[in-house]
């Protein structure tokens, strides 16, 4: 279905409107992430704010969908900066106004004969963030930033010289720690032209109705073979052959994963960003950025190219299982083993929706609450309590992100502290890995 | 056309709410803007695209202040409809036709016009500048003179001569070349 | 260039008022015209205007007629009074977050507060500002990073059962 945007008329009168509260709908009135947005405090009269003409990037992209209650929403990019951002019907209509010609009072009183509101908090947050995310031409004030630094620089100018030592010391410490925690190692940002031509070129067959009824058969006939015995008689000797196999298995594992989230992202026409190697909670771990499939207004479509990682892992899972019953061989079944069970492992691991893992993705967009985590998160941290000691009732989101922000917490809690304890461990564990994996090598030659 | 009213007499009445001068206007322009859209979209989203075109003008004819013609501010409004057309429909496949083929299009003298041939002219128009678009659609698509396309482009008719041809020489080597990236607007 | 130019409009005005080509082409600028008439013959054949179908003619019209009959109902823009008083008052709410609290509580007081008298109408358009916060549904999007771990330890781990 096309989607088309109108051009609303925003000088033409209307009737006053009935209350907005009602014709929203009910929404979480959230606690901002951002510092609290008192600009005349800070800014007072050196910005004629009244005046100001807010000019959009004339470079952007925007789409319209709707979710599954029907609630209109739009989503917007700014490909240069590569930063997304959703909109609503309203904040669209401000959107639209912010051609350069029309002030922010213009907009106000446009606004309010439409929607029968005042829109000043609304313009002011939007602004703030349009500016944030680059979406605006001219920036005559940094909103954000000279609020944040101000209030930043005189919380610290209170305390002393040892305090300040004593953070940047942490700091450091700490850096090195949130690295592991989700530091880049490796990243390679122009590979959407390389994986747009391995679609062209023979990827697309993948998404094909033929494939998808094989990969069906696949997974059937391999579940139903995953605990009949071996094809193979006898143990296998593990040789450096069989290293060298399992290792290569694994790399075609990891890429054949972060390979079909990329053409599955083709496939629905958008952008692959970049991918790399980075550290995640600790762990080391291969990624594949596809932030661009907010701009697809079908859910669907989103969480397909979530689901396609872990449903590549079923897939060789069962081949692999498949293969072990089949197999006469086993040095081979000794291989498959190992690579079976790497696979099935990634489809739980991977399916679990309280870190960010693809189940998570999916998760939010079915749910249809985009920054699920940090938005729970933060309503367990500021608003929950105050709700449940005024006994006030809640509402979709309020509930989901409830369960979802206590069962995240604790989850996330248990990693890091796992992380940290048996951090000495891992450590070891991996020079022990590297020298025998150097010992097997050397055994070998 | 003579004896008729000019588009500014038309726009004046019917800004004060005269509907018979906007019918007339819209009888003029219709064909024009119809076949404009047949030449940028493709054929099942025409009609769609130009009642938009047609209920913008008349949502903001108010707004209209005649600091150009008429039929500048009506290209404008469709160049807004169709830039958000396809900006609505996500990133566009790139033309696939390779090189041959599309040559073979130019001089085969093939007289029917297939729906490849207009998707490849879609793709070519969208490529070139502005002003070459808007003079192979005055001249192409809504059969305007060389006299009038200057008239509505504000330019002498040598000028318009000149930019008609470079327009045919950039339209030549987009089809000659069609595997080009679509630049960003 | 002027030469090719010149010939490039008169062939495409004979072509297109389906009148006889011209003359010939002098062979020096043959080479250089033959292209570009290819071209304007292959886009003539494709941009050759159609006539407007009276069904879609008809369908639009109707629409049209029916949003010029809304477009009489209401006042063609905002009434000049209501749209000075809307500036002075937003114009200073704009600034003093304190009457801003006081025009959405206040509306009357508030435009007397500024030496405005107000139409009803002015009036109720200003008293069904809403008093709650409006709610923005500008949101922010996460990334969306697909991730796979290959925790080494564990690599190893499957060998050495393996080994076993």
């Amino acid at each position: 279905m096309r989607q088309r945007l109108e051009q609303d008329n925003p000088t033409a009168t209307s009737a006053p409107s009935a209350s907005l509260w009602e014709k929203l709908g009910e929404r979480v009135e959230e606690a901002p992430s951002e510092p609290a947005l008192n600009l005349w405090a800070i800014l007072g009269a050196k910005v004629d704010f009244a005046k100001y003409k807010p000019k959009r990037i004339s470079d952007y992209e925007l789409t319209e969908g709707k979710t599954a209650q029907g609630q209109v929403y739009y989503m917007l990019k700014n490909p240069a900066a590569s930063t997304y951002l959703q909109l609503g019907p309203q904040e669209l209509f401000l959107w639209n106004m912010m051609d350069g010609e029309h002030s922010v009072k213009d907009m106000s009183i446009a606004f309010l004969l439409k929607y029968g509101a005042l829109p000043i908090d609304l313009i002011i947050n939007m602004l703030a963030t349009l500016q944030n995310k680059a979406f605006l031409e001219k920036r005559p004030v940094n909103l954000y930033q000279k609020t944040t630094q101000t209030l930043a620089r005189r919380a610290l100018q209170s305390k002393g010289v040892l305090y300040l030592t004593a953070l940047k010391v942490m700091a450091v410490i700490l850096k090195a720690f949130f690295w592991m925690l989700g530091g880049n190692i490796i990243t390679l940002r122009k590979i959407d032209q390389s994986v747009g031509a391995l679609y062209r070129r023979g990827g697309k067959l993948l998404f094909h109705p033929v494939a998808q009824v094989a990969y069906i058969l696949l997974v059937v006939l391999g579940l139903a073979t995953l605990f009949m015995p071996s094809g193979a008689k006898g143990g296998a000797t593990v040789g450096f052959s069989t290293i060298a196999f399992i290792y290569l298995g694994l790399f075609g594992i990891i890429l054949v994963h972060e390979g079909v989230h990329a053409l599955t992202c083709k496939h629905y026409g958008r952008e692959v960003k970049e991918a790399g190697l980075s550290f995640y909670m600790g762990t080391l771990a291969a990624f594949v950025d596809t932030t661009d499939m907010w701009m697809e207004p079908d859910r669907k479509h989103r969480m397909a190219v979530s689901w396609a990682g872990p449903y590549s892992n079923l897939i060789l899972g069962a081949a692999c299982s498949l293969g072990i019953f089949l197999s006469p061989w086993p040095q081979v079944n000794a291989v498959l083993t190992s690579l079976a069970t790497v696979n099935f492992l990634l489809v739980f691991m991977n399916l679990n929706p309280l870190l960010e893992w693809d189940g998570y993705y999916m998760l939010m967009d079915y749910l249809e609450i985009p920054c699920l985590r940090r938005r729970s998160l933060n309503f367990v941290r500021k608003q929950l309590w105050g709700k449940l000691k005024a006994r006030a009732s809640f509402n979709r989101e309020e509930k989901i992100f409830t369960v979802f922000g206590l069962l995240a917490g604790l989850w996330t809690a248990i990693v890091l502290v796992m992380f940290a304890i048996f951090l000495p461990q891992r450590i070891i564990g991996w020079i022990n890995s590297l020298s025998w994996l150097l010992g097997k090598i050397l055994s070998h030659f | 056309m003579a004896g008729q009213p000019s588009d500014e007499i038309l726009v004046d009445r019917a800004q004060k709410g005269d509907g018979q001068a906007f019918a007339a206007l819209y009888q003029r322009y219709l064909p024009r803007l119809y076949n404009r859209l047949r030449a940028l979209i493709p054929p099942e989203d025409v009609e769609d695209l130009t009642q938009d075109v047609f209920l913008a003008v008349v949502r903001s004819l108010d707004r209209f202040e005649r600091s150009s013609t008429f039929a500048t501010w009506l290209y404008s409004i469709t160049n807004h409809k169709v830039s958000d057309y396809y900006r609505h429909r996500g990133k566009q496949p790139e033309m696939t036709l390779p090189s041959a083929r599309q040559e073979a299009h130019l001089v085969s003298g093939d007289q029917s016009s297939s729906a490849e041939d207009r998707a490849l002219v879609r793709q070519v128009l969208r490529q070139l500048p502005e002003r070459y678009r808007q003079v192979l659609l005055l001249r192409f698509a809504e059969d305007l003179s060389f006299k009038e396309i200057a008239q509505v482009m504000d330019l002498s008719l040598e000028a318009t001569k000149s930019l008609y041809r470079r327009a045919i020489t950039a339209a030549q080597e987009e089809i000659a070349g069609s595997d080009k990236v679509t630049a960003r607007r | 260039m002027g030469k090719v130019t010149d010939l490039l409009v008169e062939y495409t005005d004979a072509l297109l008022q389906g009148k006889p080509i011209p003359k010939e082409v002098e062979p020096e600028l043959a080479a250089e015209f033959r292209p570009l008439w290819a071209t304007v013959e292959f886009l003539h054949r494709v941009l050759r205007p159609a006539p407007v179908p009276s069904e879609l003619a008809q369908r639009l019209e109707n629409r049209l007629a029916a949003e010029w009959q809304k477009r009489q109902e209401k006042p063609a823009s905002i009434p000049q009074a209501l749209r000075q008083a809307l500036e002075q008052l937003i114009g200073r709410a704009l600034s003093d977050e304190g009457f801003r609290a006081q025009l959405i509580e206040d509306p009357e007081k508030a435009a007397m507060g500024l030496g405005l008298t107000l139409t009803p109408y002015e009036l109720a358009a200003l008293r069904t500002m809403d008093a709650h916060k409006l709610a923005s549904l500008i949101q922010d999007l996460d990334e969306r990073i697909s991730k796979t771990s290959l925790d080494p330890t564990n690599l190893s781990g499957l060998t050495d059962l393996m080994e076993r």
